[in-house]
């Protein structure tokens, strides 16, 4: 056991280094898709809520379909099939858009979800007041609907930096795929794997953390908040 | 389609509303005079919501219209035939009819003066700080602007209805609709909210009045109008309809709510 631990000072500086590059990439790779998820999901949540039947049914088939497809599939769609269709994505933007995609439908529940969770009256004494329905979400529906979308917000965003680990399968020069390379070298993977779980703990963790601080805080009401 | 008429503010002109089959509103006309409080009663399930909500098109009516003055509310003539207007082009129309809802609808993340300001903030392009003092000046009428600082949580229910009395105040309407604002309320707290609403309807407000309050309606109201199963049954001074009604069934209806109140 003492012995396992007496590997690390030999190699920690190159490992770090490179693990750290990885880690950045990851980051980067999961911030991309989660902000592709977030503009998509808003479009989906709002297609959602649309009038038009014909809007809605598109979006909920999108959702149901990207919660279907297991993300390394849709990876591998995205980068080798899509180049014989005659469009080429590099690793990470076939990385991207797929954690995109995917995230996207669980995003939408999540504004819907928190849109929903308002009283209509909300809005009704909003419009009633003479705000237009524009006017009526940005000032009244949603810094409401915000608080409660936050927390699941986040936990999304802590999915979607785990599931980019899968892009190392696409040749993403991500952190999964740094350590894959390191630990093929090094021919001690399990330290390298240990390593590698922790790089993503020490990110994902607090996110984690965080989104439940928020969550008790807003389900404990305003007062505590604006004191 | 019908004229406006000389003296009246608001009119409502054969106002019918069905929800699928089922037909709610069958054929509301009436009228409210500038500075008239009016109130409409009758049982539960009548339609007195649903024609109030119509009025302001938070309910789209089936047919019929409602004018504002010589306004036509809620449609708007595109070429030769009458569509009905997004909420969006509605939204100047409905500044000048205020409401005033059974469960308040206050804005919980705002506090009480900005409840009041958003409206002409944002509805009448209002500067910040002239409707501040606007918010403040409303405050004071409902008698709670030294809780501007409040959020809506920290009220009563009493309280609460009063700033969402001063939120519909603050629109500057031309009428105010009302629809049972004492109902949600604790016993101990209707008085306070009914004693704000007397002092509007001194003032000269115009004011239509939806409520179970028939002592209030009769003290307060210029005119009483009692519904029943969608259709207005009997109208006329308060104390008339109320003291000697001509129907059985605005009879038998006051019989139960004296009753109640008993
Ligand atoms: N959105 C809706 N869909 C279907 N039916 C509705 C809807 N809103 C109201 N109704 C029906 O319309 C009828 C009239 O309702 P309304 O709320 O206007 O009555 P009311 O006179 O205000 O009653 P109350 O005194 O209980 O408030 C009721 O039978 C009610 O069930
Ligand atoms: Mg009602």
């Amino acid at each position: 056991m003492i012995s396992f631990f007496q590997q690390y000072p030999e190699y920690w500086s190159d490992w770090f280094a490179r693990l750290l590059l990885g880690a950045r990439v990851s980051a980067e790779l999961s911030l991309t898709g989660f902000a592709l998820a977030a503009v998509l999901g808003a479009l989906l949540a709002w297609a959602m809520k649309s009038p038009s039947v014909l809007l809605k049914r598109l979006a909920v088939f999108f959702i149901q379909g990207m919660r279907a497809v297991p993300l390394l599939a849709l990876l591998l769609a995205l980068y080798f099939t899509l180049p014989s269709l005659g469009l080429t994505l590099s690793g990470y933007w076939a990385g991207a858009i797929g954690l995109g995609l995917q995230g996207s439908a669980y995003v939408a529940e999540i504004l819907r979800g928190g849109l929903d969770s308002l009283h209509r009256g909300q809005r009704e004494s909003a419009i009633a007041t003479g705000l237009t329905p524009l006017q009526a979400f940005t000032s009244v529906i949603f810094p409401q609907a915000i608080r409660g979308m936050l927390p699941p917000l986040l936990n999304a965003y802590v999915s979607i930096l785990k599931d980019s680990s899968l892009c190392a399968l696409i040749a993403t020069d991500e952190l999964m795929l740094a350590a894959r390379a390191i630990a093929s070298e090094s021919f001690l993977p399990m330290h390298i794997f240990l390593l590698v779980g922790l790089f993503y703990f020490v990110i994902a963790f607090p996110l984690s953390l965080l989104s439940r601080v928020l969550e008790v805080r807003f389900s404990r009401g305003r007062k505590t908040i604006r004191g | 389609m019908s004229s406006p008429s000389d003296t009246a503010l608001l009119r409502v002109h054969e106002l019918h509303k069905n929800y699928g089959d089922l037909e709610v509103l069958k054929g509301i006309s009436l009228e409210l005079k500038p500075g008239e409080t009016l109130s409409l009663i009758g049982p539960s399930g009548s339609g007195k919501s649903t024609c109030l909500r119509c009025i302001n098109y938070l309910e789209k009516p089936t047919s019929g219209e409602i004018w504002l003055g010589d306004e036509l509310i809620g449609q708007v003539k595109d070429g030769k035939r009458l569509r009905l207007m997004s909420d969006r082009e509605m939204a100047p129309q409905r500044r000048e009819i205020a409401m005033v809802f059974q469960l308040f609808y206050l804005w919980p993340h705002l506090n009480v003066r900005d409840n009041v300001a958003l409206g002409p903030i944002k509805a009448q392009g209002m500067p910040r700080k002239q409707a501040y003092e606007l918010a403040d000046a409303m405050l004071e009428k409902v008698h709670l602007r030294h809780k501007a600082e409040a959020y809506p949580e920290q009220l009563s229910g009493g309280q609460q209805q009063r700033v969402a009395i001063a939120r519909a105040l603050a629109q500057q309407p031309k009428v105010i609709l009302f629809d049972e604002p004492t109902s949600a309320l604790d016993p101990e707290l209707v008085g306070e909210v009914l004693a704000v609403i007397r002092e509007l309807a001194e003032e000269g407000r115009s004011m239509i009045m939806v409520t179970h309050e028939v002592r209030f309606a009769r003290d307060v109201a210029d005119r009483v109008i009692f519904m029943d199963g969608g259709r207005i049954v009997e109208q006329g001074p308060s104390a008339q309809v109320i003291d000697n009604p001509r129907h059985e069934r605005t009879r038998s209806f006051l019989g139960r709510m004296a009753v109640e109140s008993a």
